[in-house]
């Protein structure tokens, strides 16, 4: 039992862990919300025991209880103060690389939409995923993207 | 741009500090092994050892007990630590001393409040979960652009009854029952399985491994997100071919299977029969996936009620006499701690859940007593011959579950066809020719006594409180001969509880009498959705014109003005079992094989969804 279980932890920590970090992050911010949330949905798959039918759908799953947990971080009025990136996360970004740039624009994006955005281009999910993972309409995601991009061109194409 | 985005956010990654973490906690969780259960059964007789000493020291000393009459306390160092350590269940427990919002979307009728009980579709008011057949369908409820999100059948074998639904967890109740490979006296192995599914992702929902207790489906009930199972199972006991443990109740949950530990029976009524029979009753946390407890008592009783803290067992016996009485066992919800807490005896025998109601410590119960009477003087030509007398009585029992007082001799010769009980006051309708309603003070527990009598044609079969001083009772139609015609729906005004008075009466389907009788007294109160919050009565209709039967499902409002129903809307449904639930602004009608929307303003059909199997 021990060892599959150890087997089944390190399949999950290599695979999703960086997944649901960033996930998390973009939502909240905080790279020390980001890490709670990414203990508590492994905690929360621990408790569920969930069975999926394909590796798809336990992504799937996965996501939704991060965006799901991102949600109680983010009412708290501190985040909603914060409008970009922590120096923390940035301060891991080498200096020439234009990185900090762009995700501090999505970041200054709103939730939903900079959500979106980073499913659809970073997770490459299709916009019938993240419909379900964020319990929107696909219509609504479909408006979501395309107006996160235009947000996305005035804000870096100067 | 989008290729920047991603470069940039691909060279984040979870600090490694945070991935060992995990990955140590992962590896420190893992499933509890029969054997580990018997280690921590050891330690737990020992500590039961030590907390019997400390007990004794502890009436030695007198110690005040602590207070907790605001807070409970911690009861040890660890006690404190575990509550801190779980804000989720503060929350909870902060939650449910809040008072409940209005309802906005149906419920499955509650006998006591808090205490779910299961039902064939559940809502939480976005989404609606049926089972059909053996499939569980979940709808996303938006009116007419309802949707059908997803599909699921059960495990091979299991045939799914009910639904009960908290937060995020929705819990199957189904029946497993395979004949036993070489047995020659026709044993089954029934099991009764619990398939929880978690609800992270309400429009699919997701399956966790699955849970079973031994024997029949009985009843169940569910406080918040702790269910309690109740299931019958029997073992052939023959002396010469006997296996220790064999057939003896057990729990299965996370691929391992428990036999419960003698301690964990009770020794309940002995019938001497070959077959000794069990009722299980079972603690499972749907968080969790787990049994928190399981007990069992032998023999036990099949016909449950529960109130907002215990759980009664009834089973209904006959004396050598031929007359009838009822054993009573009483459980404590208690989650982990759940017990057998008392057990008692009545006179008479119990209709249903709804002859009986714990209200201030005290149990009442509306019984049918029967009785062997000898003539007196005896008949010459037959000395030994007795008959029959029949009356209705109700108890009202202390926590100890002894009688306390008792009005007997109701109606004698009629049997109870319905009863239902509000605060100090029990409604109780008797039935041979005519419906005589009853209203039964019982705010004295030593003398209760009959406050009102209504007699009119047929009989209620259900009770329900509507509010503001009126009780619906939906039953049969009679004339006064005592002839059954039809259905119907009675509102009675009940606010003076001397004089009840019936203040309207709807007919329902044709009034032709005949064999259709039967269906009066083999009704599921389930298949009515009925609120008074939202003045709304759903109700299935089967009629025959000419020769052809019509099944249609017509939704009621009542007016408190006028004093009468009024027929909102009929409406088709094109399959079997349909079962009203509102949500929002639109009522849904579902069928086995569609969905018709309502809107609740106009009555109109806004949509139709069909339902493919």
């Amino acid at each position: 039992m021990q060892a599959n279980n150890r087997y089944e932890a390190e399949r999950l920590v290599e695979e999703y862990a960086d997944m649901i970090y960033r996930l998390a992050l973009i939502r909240t911010k905080s790279p020390h919300d980001a890490e709670d949330i990414m203990q508590e949905v492994f905690l929360r798959y621990l408790k569920a025991h969930p069975v999926f039918e394909s590796s798809e759908h336990e992504k799937a799953w996965l996501i939704r209880v991060t965006v799901n947990r991102a949600n109680s971080f983010l009412s708290s009025a501190w985040n909603r103060r914060t409008l970009l990136f922590d120096e923390a996360v940035l301060g891991e970004l080498p200096e020439e690389e234009d990185g900090s740039a762009v995700l501090n624009a999505v970041a200054s994006l709103p939730l939903a939409m900079r959500t979106a955005i980073h499913l659809h281009y970073f997770e490459q999910m299709t916009v019938k995923e993240i419909s379900s993972a964020m319990g929107k309409s696909e219509s609504a995601v479909k408006s979501l993207l395309f107006r996160g991009r235009q947000c996305l061109k005035e804000l870096l194409e100067p | 741009m989008m290729e920047r985005y991603q470069k940039a956010m691909g060279r984040i990654h979870a600090p490694a500090s945070v991935k060992a973490k995990l990955l140590q906690e992962h590896t420190e969780q893992r499933p509890v092994g029969r054997r580990r259960v018997l280690r921590i059964a050891l330690a737990a007789a020992c500590l039961a050892l030590l907390t019997a000493g400390t007990a004794v020291l502890y009436t030695a000393w007198r110690e005040p007990a602590p207070d907790e009459s605001v807070l409970p306390v911690g009861h040890s160092y660890e006690e404190l630590l575990t509550f801190w350590r779980n804000p989720k269940e503060t929350l909870g427990y902060y939650s449910s001393s809040i008072k409940a919002e209005p309802e906005i979307y149906y419920k499955t009728h509650e006998q006591s409040k808090g205490v779910q009980e299961s039902d064939i579709q559940k809502t939480n008011g976005s989404y609606l979960w049926r089972i059909i057949d053996k499939t569980l369908f979940t709808f996303r409820l938006e009116g007419k652009d309802t949707v059908l999100t997803c599909k699921q059948t059960m495990p091979e074998g299991v045939i799914p009854y009910e639904l009960l639904l908290f937060g995020d967890r929705l819990a199957v109740i189904g029946k497993y029952s395979k004949e036993i490979p070489g047995s020659d006296d026709g044993s089954n192995l029934r099991r009764t399985y619990v398939l929880i599914y978690d609800l992270e992702d309400p429009a699919a929902p997701l399956a966790m491994e699955p849970l079973w207790q031994s024997g029949s489906y009985v009843d169940c009930r569910m406080i918040e997100d702790e269910l309690y199972l109740i299931t019958q199972t029997s073992v052939k006991y023959d002396e010469e071919d006997w296996e220790e443990e064999e057939g003896f109740p057990a729990i299965h949950s996370k691929g391992d299977t428990e036999i419960l530990e003698p301690e964990d029976i009770y020794l309940g009524e002995a019938f001497g029969s070959k077959w000794v029979s069990f009722t299980v009753v079972s603690a499972i946390n749907t968080s969790k996936g787990e049994f928190d407890v399981s007990k069992a008592v032998l023999g036990g009783g099949s016909l449950v009620y529960a109130s907002q803290k215990h759980l009664y067992l009834v089973r209904q016996r006959k004396n050598e006499n031929e007359d009838n009485f009822s054993d009573l066992y009483r459980f404590s919800m208690d989650g982990k701690n759940s017990r057998l807490t008392g057990k008692g005896r009545i006179e008479g025998s119990v209709l249903d859940q709804f002859s009986m109601d714990e209200s201030n410590g005290y149990l009442r119960v509306a019984v049918t007593v029967e009785k062997r009477v000898s003539l007196d003087p005896p008949n010459p030509y037959r000395p030994d011959f007795k008959y029959r007398v029949v009356s209705n009585a109700v108890h009202v029992l202390d926590d100890q579950l002894q009688v306390v007082g008792t009005v007997g001799n109701i109606q004698p010769s009629e049997r109870i066809y319905s009863a239902r009980f509000n605060g100090n006051l029990c409604y109780l309708v008797t039935y041979r020719k005519t419906d005589p309603l009853f209203a039964i003070d019982l705010s004295d527990p030593a003398s209760p006594k009959v406050l009102s009598e209504l007699k009119v044609t047929g009989f209620s079969a259900y009770l329900y409180s509507y509010g503001e001083g009126l009780l619906l009772g939906i039953g049969a139609n009679g004339d006064q001969e005592g002839n059954l015609l039809g259905w119907k729906m009675s509102m009675f005004d009940v606010s003076d509880p001397h004089n009840v008075i019936e203040i309207a009466v709807q007919l329902l389907g044709d009034q032709k009498g005949g064999n259709s009788g039967w269906e009066f007294t083999s009704y599921d109160h389930k298949g009515w959705m009925i609120s008074g919050d939202r003045n709304l009565i759903g109700i299935v209709c089967t009629e025959r014109i000419d020769k052809n039967w019509k099944y249609s499902y017509r939704l009621f409002s009542y007016d408190r003005e006028a004093r009468e129903f009024r027929i909102m809307g009929e409406y088709l449904p094109k399959g079997y079992h349909a079962r009203g639930i509102y949500a929002g602004d639109n009522c849904y009608i579902v069928s086995e094989k569609n969905i018709i929307v309502v809107d609740l303003e106009s009555y109109e059909v806004v949509a139709e969804i069909d339902i493919a199997q």
